[in-house]
């Protein structure tokens, strides 16, 4: 026996009384059949053999791909693989969907709405109107499509300030004209008053998608108490 | 902690080199502890470094400390006491890893040295068994032994550990299927002879059991198994510690070193375990004690 300075209780009485009947119940059960144990050996072998041996199935297919990417390395070539197939769908739908506003400088495609051409950028066109007098017959003109600003500057100093709206909420073929109603107001030389309210036609180009191809202004210019017919080509 | 599992680990690496990495580790581990009994300084050195954490209580703290001092008596002391289990556990690898590389011999050889313990684990563990019911037990823990044994990873525990936590398993099983054939609803009728409805013969239970079967079915250790099973999840444990101590009869260091614990805590946990069963059933256990003790006076 053990040496066991505890004091023997009770339980300690039993317990080794009945280690003692079982040990002698165990010591005078026979050992197995050394072919018996063999024969368990040899099985547990072949069970281990034959299940490296065999295909494996969906389920370890599927286990040793995961335990596979669990790998740094895999995980890493993972990461990059999501990451690329991400901006690979983002993008083009970004492009299409024309949600952004003032940053698609990249897209190679036309725009087709209104809304995609108030992303490009500000543009300054040099505009020559067909019917009026000298003094206004030459302008430039500052297109701010992220603003949604608009400025006449005309040859003689007179200078209008004002918004443009696309009125036109579809969408468009891609040759089609948009068309933006345009409002401005400022004044002449002399301080008096002058005003223009019309309609501003771009038609967008598939080489350049992000500088229509042609912009016409058509509209009334209320200058010198007056109403003209204004209608320019821009270059 | 001389029985310390992580010392021996790290020892037998220094000494022989990492487990999945030797053939046979016996001669050299012989041959080292041959050169510290011999005072090879450098052999010694090796040996107190790896002993160097200061764990060590007690009496294990003062034969480190009188072996530190180069004192031969300590020395011998102190290599009794590791070689034992440092032999055990190479040879042991040595066999797992022969029967593991396809010898069925080295199989044989390694249940045999562990069947008396595995037939002594289940006789503790279900005190009404037969002694067919014993070798189907010891059976079905050998086969699952051979299955596991690739799993076992000697740095994470003992090989006694291993298989014990395997047989345990088989024991609760069993004791599981035992208890279901018990809740099995009455007024059903059963065919003997197996030409009921295809069902296998019912295996009928010998008319006289023998008169050990007699002696490990007494109403004592009936309650001594019920008290155990009253300790719900404390049972486990204190299964074990009875186990080690009384069965197997392993010292307080042995079982520290089993079960990686410190001896102290063995001790403590041996008395807990005992008041916690006498707790259960107060009376009866002084009673059962007492008629105990009256018959063998």
């Amino acid at each position: 026996m053990p040496d066991n300075p505890e004091q023997p209780d009770d339980v300690d009485v039993l317990l080794r009384n009945y280690a003692a009947t079982r040990r002698t119940f165990a010591a005078n059960t026979p050992d197995l059949h050394e072919a018996d144990v063999r024969m368990l050996a040899e099985a547990a072998r072949r069970e281990r053999t034959h299940r490296a041996a065999a295909p494996a199935g969906l389920l370890n297919r599927l286990r040793g791909f995961f335990a596979a990417l669990s790998t740094p390395q895999w995980s890493a070539l993972g990461a990059t693989a999501v990451l690329l197939l991400f901006f690979a769908v983002w993008l083009p739908l970004r492009e299409d969907g024309g949600g952004g506003q003032g940053k698609n400088l990249t897209s190679t495609k036309p725009p087709t709405s209104s809304s995609q051409l108030f992303a490009m950028v500000a543009t300054t066109f040099r505009g020559e109107s067909e019917n009026l007098q000298d003094d206004y017959s030459k302008f430039d003109l500052d297109l701010n499509l992220n603003t949604h600003q608009i400025t006449f500057i005309f040859t003689n100093g007179s200078q209008l300030t004002g918004t443009i709206q696309p009125d036109d909420a579809g969408k468009h073929s891609a040759d089609a004209p948009l068309s933006f109603a345009v409002t401005a107001s400022g004044s002449d030389t002399h301080k008096l008053p002058i005003g223009f309210t019309g309609v501003l036609s771009a038609v967008p180009d598939a080489a350049a998608p992000h500088r229509p191809k042609q912009v016409s202004l058509r509209g009334i210019l209320t200058a010198n108490q007056r109403e003209i017919q204004f209608t320019a080509g821009m270059k | 902690m001389l029985h310390d599992r992580s010392r021996q680990i790290a020892l037998l690496e220094t000494i022989v080199g990492p487990a999945g990495k030797r053939s046979n580790a016996e001669p050299g581990l012989t041959e080292f502890l041959g050169r510290c009994r011999q005072a090879d300084a450098e052999a010694r050195k090796v040996v107190l470094r790896c002993h160097d954490d200061n764990s060590a209580q007690g009496e294990e703290a003062e034969l480190l400390g009188r072996c530190r001092a180069n004192d031969p008596a300590a020395w011998d002391d102190l290599i009794t006491r590791i070689e034992k289990p440092l032999l055990h556990e190479i040879r042991t690898q040595h066999l797992i890893t022969r029967y593991l590389a396809g010898d069925s011999n080295a199989g044989v050889e390694l249940f045999r040295s562990i069947e008396a313990k595995i037939k002594g684990l289940v006789c503790f563990r279900i005190y009404n068994l037969t002694r067919e019911d014993v070798q189907d037990l010891v059976q079905e823990s050998a086969g699952k032994i051979f299955r596991e044994l690739p799993t076992y990873d000697s740095r994470k525990a003992s090989f006694d550990t291993f298989w014990r936590l395997l047989v345990t398993q088989v024991c609760y099983d069993d004791s599981e299927k035992r208890q279901a054939k018990k809740r099995r609803p009455v007024g059903g009728l059963e065919s003997i002879d197996g030409h009921g409805d295809g069902d296998e013969p019912i295996d009928l239970p010998a008319q006289d059991p023998g008169p050990s079967d007699v002696t490990s079915q007494r109403e004592e250790f009936r309650l001594l198994h019920r008290a155990l099973e009253k300790l719900g999840s404390f049972d486990v444990r204190c299964r074990k510690l009875f186990e080690l101590f009384y069965f197997e009869e392993n010292s307080y260091a042995e079982i520290a070193g089993i079960l990686n614990m410190n001896a102290k805590t063995v001790s403590t946990g041996l008395v807990r375990c005992r008041e916690k069963i006498a707790e259960c059933f107060p009376n009866e256990f002084r009673e059962q004690a007492r008629r105990y003790s009256e018959s063998v006076t």
